[in-house]
């Protein structure tokens, strides 16, 4: 982006600096929450029953392709609730995490939209109001011995993932359905006090708290999409040539990732919001790469 | 080769919707459960329970599989006043229930097995 290597990138200013490449990708999101949103609305108030009438947008949900996918593989036929749709949004999620990492859940998820939303409100707070920045600053050295379980509840979406699987694989219905405080989320006019508005809200409150506590701990896509992405041939680097271990970059990601440390990000959870990179100082000192994943990092010029 | 995060955010979006387009383009794209991606009815099929759709009514499900709609009321532990012109979901959901405990049901009956 013209910027001299391991220099001080300049930050832009006015109508540019609205348009940096977080409030891009808040835009987009934004997009995709909104269609989501629209569907959600027009299938709970127009009454169902005529050919036309428009879908539910639980069709719009690439897990409910996970889910149908053995049934569609070993019989030809779609579970309930699933239609094509289902299929064809993961098939559209997998080839993007094969192409681009795990840009699905960073830029387009409206469930990880909503999470981020949530927590840009405390955010908003922090700023502008100092007792909720204190309280915010306590809680965070408090809840600091906490890391060791938070590692833990990682594994959380692994389970989920593979108990949902087995189940479905068994029952050949969606079992995860009323757990999923997405599809609950989009049909809230028929919600019922269940396993799925209790995880709903639970993920709406801690999402002030955190960023993403759903895709960090349950969300069983976000393995899928972290495991399928690592044969991506796009990665974030660090080359510590430049890099002048300020941990900013560490900071700054929601999913809590050790980046300032990293040669490569690797991990699963990453969901390629690119805050890092943009939050970055120094030019050329975590970057977007083009690079084949078993291709070794790119040796820091000495 | 350094990605530009507008164009790598860019590709995200157009492969995502490129794969919906693509897909309704070739008539793959379906999102109902009252017709099939070519635009047929879908109808309850005797020999198939999973047929039994949440929009359908049980006078659908009475009609198709020949069982009168008090029976399939009392047997779900439905109200005996329940309209049969009510849809399935409609009926099991107020009574915390889902469509699939009545499939379940036609399936114990024999029904879908002939």
């Amino acid at each position: 982006m013209g910027v001299q290597l391991g220099a001080i990138r300049r930050r832009p200013k006015g109508l540019a600096a609205m348009w940096n490449v977080q409030n891009v990708r808040h835009v987009i999101q934004a997009g995709f929450l909104a269609a989501v949103v629209v569907m959600a609305v027009r299938h709970a108030l127009v009454p169902e029953g005529a050919l036309n009438s428009p879908p539910s947008p639980e069709a719009y949900c690439p897990f409910g392709g996970i889910e149908t996918l053995y049934q569609w593989i070993t019989t030809g036929k779609y579970i309930h609730h699933a239609t094509s749709s289902s299929l064809i949004l993961l098939g559209g999620v997998l080839l993007g995490s094969l192409a681009l990492k795990s840009s699905f859940c960073g830029w387009i998820c409206p469930f990880g939209t909503l999470q981020e939303a949530l927590t840009g409100i405390t955010r908003f707070f922090e700023r502008r109001f100092r007792p909720v920045a204190r309280f915010a600053k306590a809680l965070k050295v408090r809840t600091r011995g906490l890391e060791v379980v938070d590692r833990y509840l990682r594994w959380g979406k692994y389970l989920m993932l593979a108990y949902f699987l087995y189940g479905t694989i068994l029952a050949a219905r969606m079992v995860f359905r009323p757990y999923d405080p997405y599809i609950t989320a989009l049909n809230i006019t028929e919600a019922t006090l269940g396993p799925g508005l209790v995880i709903l809200i639970a993920t709406i409150v801690l999402s002030f708290f955190t960023e993403r506590p759903w895709c960090k701990y349950l969300c069983p896509l976000s393995p899928i999409v972290g495991l399928v992405g690592k044969l991506a041939p796009v990665q974030i680097e660090r080359t510590s040539t430049y890099c002048k271990d300020c941990a900013i970059c560490s900071v700054e990601c929601p999913m809590n990732l050790p980046v300032a440390t990293a040669s490569r990000i690797t991990a699963v959870d990453c969901n390629d919001c690119l805050k890092c990179v943009e939050v970055c100082p120094r030019g050329g000192a975590l970057d977007l790469i083009l690079r084949w994943p078993w291709s070794k990092p790119a040796v820091s010029p000495q | 080769m350094r990605i530009n995060p507008y164009v790598y955010g860019l590709l995200a979006v157009v492969l995502f919707l490129g794969v919906i387009h693509g897909a309704k383009a070739g008539g793959l794209w379906n999102t109902s459960h009252r017709v099939t991606a070519s635009g047929e009815l879908i109808t309850i099929d005797v020999k198939d329970v999973d047929t039994v759709k949440g929009w359908m009514t049980f006078n659908d499900v009475s009609k198709a599989f020949g069982i009168p709609p008090g029976e399939i009321l009392a047997a779900m532990k439905l109200p005996a006043d329940t309209p049969p012109s009510k849809r399935l979901k409609d009926v099991m959901h107020a009574n915390k229930m889902e469509v699939d405990d009545l499939r379940d049901w036609l399936k114990k009956r024999g029904a879908g097995a002939k």
